[in-house]
């Protein structure tokens, strides 16, 4: 008899036997199944007409803390708070649809593929804030360094822990899809989908997506780079990375004569105008800066640094280079998208402070 | 600019040192010259460096391009009585040797045989850039059509025409240096040239020149694509290209709801503030509209526009992969210099 998901890991009644455990610890998941798609394994309506739903109450959310290796296995160091055979099924579940089904082995794919890039790109990546090879992947500890790569491509902020959400973390990223519903108790993501059921892990930008999962997806956001720059004879230094709220101002502070902006926002698919607007309205009380032309000067460097690693990578043939090469160039994609700014938030933050 | 390895050791050979003193004898000027290969190709070099070069094509040796024509794959003066006498036969051989003959014709044809190869989708995404169909521009392999465009390669305006300069064309480009000093006697090249004697050919930006010579080279300037865009009620229409007077005033013609732009500056090396000041104090008259959000726009759609055929072309193997390439990312670079 043919199997009910033919591309599922295991069979479908081990995987519904799976779930129904899962379910016995107070889990959520109905509609549900495992199979290779686009993005490698991922979760799938099995009746698209109905909706899915996937629930890990807090109780069952495991601290990246608590866990470790055995005999190759993730496993959780101190199971008492959690009930009775959850440990051994978190164990199971690991082992089968997680790390020891794909996630080990992408995650070492990965690891090894970006090592492996010539010293010149290396050097630039460091240099860029990106990557360190030295520093992320020593291979000392071999499969320890890849339990950690793994968790942090696993894990969620939850309440102050960083935790692994069994069962939800089996779902792949769309920069589109809605984010997890974090609301209640505990973590779910539920609704109608026609194909794979797609979430949007984090905020980030093309190039950090890749560089942190591994993959290449056209984020909607662009982030700077770490510089440092002279601009109208005063230092700036910019703090790179993924804004944690990218539709606030940036922070900014003056430390030893030099102007430090926190991770700016620099580009937004969705809302092109905002990013300038946001900088503007963060550089508002600085003063000898002409916020305008920063912003430019930034968007400048940023673009000539991905350019540069473009030229690189063009010379290097390797399926690592090939998909870098590709992030960056998302990543010059999602750089494009800023243009004009909110005159009406300006000039409402403009004579706030003046009142102030 | 010429390939041909028979020419590598040109110092020595005799067909040059005549090409040169006949070319002398018609009164054109040409001191302290060799043609060798260097980093570009073919191309003239300094013999002493310490000296001046000096190269000159006097106003009656220039050939209009409505004087040269093709017979049994020779370029030809197509009326010799109009120049020197024996000019035409020199300028025969001059073409045959180390021109058209030399790599002129080969050159061009690969280069165009390589453009019409290229995936249908590149071709569309290169169309804005291009004042002709990319499938238009050689419409068959016919050695006169191949002709064509090799006298738009190498055509100069001149006193109200375009004409070809014998000699001076066998100097390479690079957008760094001087361009040819012309004057009512003719086109010159003076002064100290450490290494080749380069001109700028004329204003360009990186797809713009590749497009119409077939090579990639840094350039100093960006300029639009053709576009169209939807800025706050108003259809703006964007003439791309090249501005020949990319520092002057703009030129903008606005009508009721719709706004033409013909080839806005982007991007500049040596002054970046200018593209975004020119653009806006062209565009000031006009009520209802953000200039530097339009200009924003406009560099938006050209980023994206080019992004696009770096993605495409990582998927396919071409003759002009590489060059396109680098073309391309040298533009990226432009683009993003109008602070």
């Amino acid at each position: 008899m043919e199997s009910e998901f033919p591309f599922l890991m295991g069979s479908a009644a081990d995987w519904h036997k799976f779930l129904d455990e899962f379910r016995s610890f107070g889990g959520r998941a109905e509609n549900v199944m495992q199979r290779k798609g686009a993005f490698g394994l991922g979760l799938f309506p099995i009746d698209s007409a109905k909706p899915i739903e996937l629930r890990v109450p807090d109780q069952l959310l495991v601290p990246t803390s608590n866990v470790e290796l055995q005999d190759s296995e993730i496993v959780i160091k101190d199971d008492d708070n959690y009930p009775d055979g959850y440990s051994d099924w978190f164990r199971r579940y690991q082992s089968s649809y997680s790390w020891g089904a794909e996630g080990r082995q992408n995650t070492l794919t990965i690891e090894e593929g970006l090592k492996a890039l010539p010293e010149e790109a290396l050097l630039l990546l460091k240099r860029s804030g990106l990557y360190n090879a030295e520093k992320r992947f020593p291979e000392e500890d071999t499969e320890q360094e890849l339990l950690l790569r793994f968790i942090q491509t696993r894990c969620i902020n939850r309440k102050g822990n960083r935790v692994i959400m069994p069962m939800i973390e089996l779902l792949n990223h769309s920069p589109s899809a809605d984010t997890y519903d974090m609301k209640g108790d505990g973590i779910s993501v539920d609704g109608l989908y026609d194909g794979e059921i797609l979430v949007k892990y984090s905020n980030s930008d093309p190039i950090r997506r890749f560089i942190n999962y591994g993959f290449n997806a056209p984020e909607r956001l662009g982030f700077s780079l770490p510089l440092k720059l002279k601009h109208r004879e005063q230092n700036v230094a910019i703090r790179g990375g993924n804004g944690a709220a990218p539709n606030k101002p940036c922070n900014v502070e003056i430390k030893n004569n030099t102007i430090i902006i926190e991770q700016p926002l620099l580009a937004s698919v969705q809302s092109p105008k905002m990013p300038r607007t946001l900088f503007i309205q963060g550089l508002q009380n600085i003063n000898g800066i002409n916020a305008n032309e920063l912003f430019d000067q930034i968007h400048q460097r940023n673009s000539r640094i991905y350019i540069e690693l473009i030229r690189i990578l063009y010379k290097v043939e390797g399926d690592t280079a090939d998909k870098l090469c590709c992030a960056c160039l998302n990543q010059l994609t999602a750089l494009s998208h800023r243009y004009g700014q909110r005159d009406d938030l300006l000039n409402k933050a403009a004579n706030s402070s003046k009142i102030d | 600019m010429m390939t041909n390895p028979a020419l590598d050791s040109i110092t020595t050979n005799n067909q040059w040192d005549k090409l040169i003193a006949d070319y002398q004898s018609f009164g054109g000027r040409i001191n302290n010259i060799v043609q060798r290969r260097g980093a570009l190709g073919l191309g003239l070099f300094p013999i002493d460096q310490s000296k001046p070069i000096e190269l000159s094509a006097p106003d009656e040796l220039l050939v209009p391009v409505d004087q040269v024509k093709l017979e049994n794959d020779h370029i030809i003066i197509a009326e010799p009585d109009r120049f020197p006498d024996g000019y035409a036969t020199w300028y025969k051989t001059f073409q045959q040797c180390f021109s058209w003959g030399a790599d002129g014709y080969k050159s061009i044809l690969q280069f165009e045989t390589a453009l019409r190869t290229l995936p249908d989708d590149i071709q569309n995404l290169l169309q804005p850039f291009c004042n002709v169909p990319i499938r238009q521009r050689l419409p068959s392999e016919n050695k006169n059509n191949i002709f064509k465009r090799f006298i738009k390669t190498r055509q100069i305006n001149y006193k109200g025409k375009k004409v070809l300069m014998p000699m001076i064309e066998l100097v390479n480009h690079s957008a760094f240096q001087k361009s040819w000093n012309m004057n009512d006697d003719g086109i010159h090249i003076k002064g100290n040239f450490e290494d080749e004697i380069l001109v700028r050919y004329s204003m360009a930006d990186p797809i713009f020149r590749f497009m119409q010579y077939g090579f990639s080279c840094r350039e100093k300037t960006a300029f639009s694509m053709d576009l169209q865009v939807l800025h706050y009620g108003y259809k703006v229409i964007v003439n791309g290209g090249v501005n020949n007077a990319p520092f002057d005033p703009l030129n903008i013609v606005s009508s009721g709801e719709q706004i033409i732009i013909h080839s806005p500056l982007l991007g500049s090396t040596a002054n970046q503030r200018l593209p975004r000041s020119l653009f806006k104090k062209a565009l000031s008259m006009v009520k209802g509209i953000k200039p530097d959000e339009l200009f924003d726009q406009i560099i938006y759609i050209n980023r994206l526009q080019v992004i696009k055929i770096l993605k495409s072309l990582s998927k396919v193997n071409n003759p002009t992969k590489v060059d396109l390439q680098e073309v391309c990312l040298d533009q990226l670079i432009l683009l993003s210099l109008n602070s």
